[in-house]
């Protein structure tokens, strides 16, 4: 009778266990938790450009 | 019989443990719910505050001027080029206008900002001889990008290193134009290629 219950009681802790296992896997992937990259504001910026020219000697003349 | 107790024992504290256990995180799952966003049901609505973070970001998506190979016509003091927006000319001189459009510079970010633009060489240094220019002059392609700043729009200035154009270069009108000017004399002892790189630097408006 005694052995009896102590293998209810196991079982029931078991069950125990098991149940708040699911309660907190469920409650976990019920959520959608997004995955949010906070980039820093960029206060300053640059860009260039190229201004080239090839000069050769006047053949000629110069006044 | 004595080892009967001890389980009987063990059980009951197994089944005390497991029903804490359950409570306790039936009680934490319900507080972590509170604090998690992006929760979604066909009962419930969730609020997601954002802040878009400031972002100054210029790009200058014509980024050069290439006159190419000439010379001053025979006789002259020197001769003048320059680019006017999408057109550019030569003077006195025979080089070609077919790579040489102004700069035109975008403001990609999503704030105003203010601009500031920087020669890297002086018109002695890039051309030398006797009085010889170089020149930028910037001005709106869309109307009303850039308001404000020490220099004047639609203004030939020489090119130097730091000139303030905007204090308010736009986001919706964004666009400029710099052209360029150079005289070259016809004593001009940069002779062969030269090149010269403008730098655009924008931040916060103000």
């Amino acid at each position: 009778m005694k052995e009896n219950l102590i293998v209810i009681l196991l079982i029931v802790a078991i069950l125990l266990s098991v149940v708040s296992i699911a309660v907190t896997f469920v409650s976990l992937n019920l959520k959608q938790v997004p995955d949010v990259t906070i980039s820093q504001g960029k206060l300053d910026d640059s860009s260039q450009g190229k201004v080239s020219i090839i000069i050769n000697t006047p053949s000629g003349g110069s006044g | 019989m004595k080892s009967n107790g001890f389980l009987m024992v063990l059980a009951v504290v197994a089944v005390v443990v497991a029903l804490a256990n359950v409570s306790f995180t039936s009680m934490k799952m319900a507080e972590v719910n509170q604090k998690i966003t992006g929760f979604a049901s066909s009962s419930e609505t969730g609020k997601v505050n954002i802040t878009i973070a400031t972002s100054v970001s210029i790009n200058m998506s014509r980024s050069n001027i290439t006159w190419g190979n000439g010379t001053i016509d025979v006789g002259q003091q020197n001769s003048t080029l320059y680019t006017s927006q999408e057109n550019a000319a030569v003077v006195r001189g025979n080089w070609q206008t077919t790579n040489a459009k102004a700069f035109i510079l975008d403001n990609v970010g999503n704030v105003n900002c203010s601009l500031i633009l920087s020669g890297g060489k002086s018109a002695y240094a890039f051309i030398g001889g006797t009085n010889p220019q170089y020149q930028w002059n910037v001005t709106n392609k869309d109307d009303g990008s850039c308001a404000g700043g020490g220099a004047l729009l639609s203004t030939w200035y020489d090119v130097n290193s730091s000139a303030k154009f905007c204090t308010q270069f736009g986001i919706v009108a964004n666009s400029l134009y710099i052209d360029i000017l150079l005289t070259v004399p016809n004593d001009a002892n940069k002779t062969g290629e030269q090149t010269d790189t403008i730098t655009a630097s924008a931040s916060t408006a103000g």
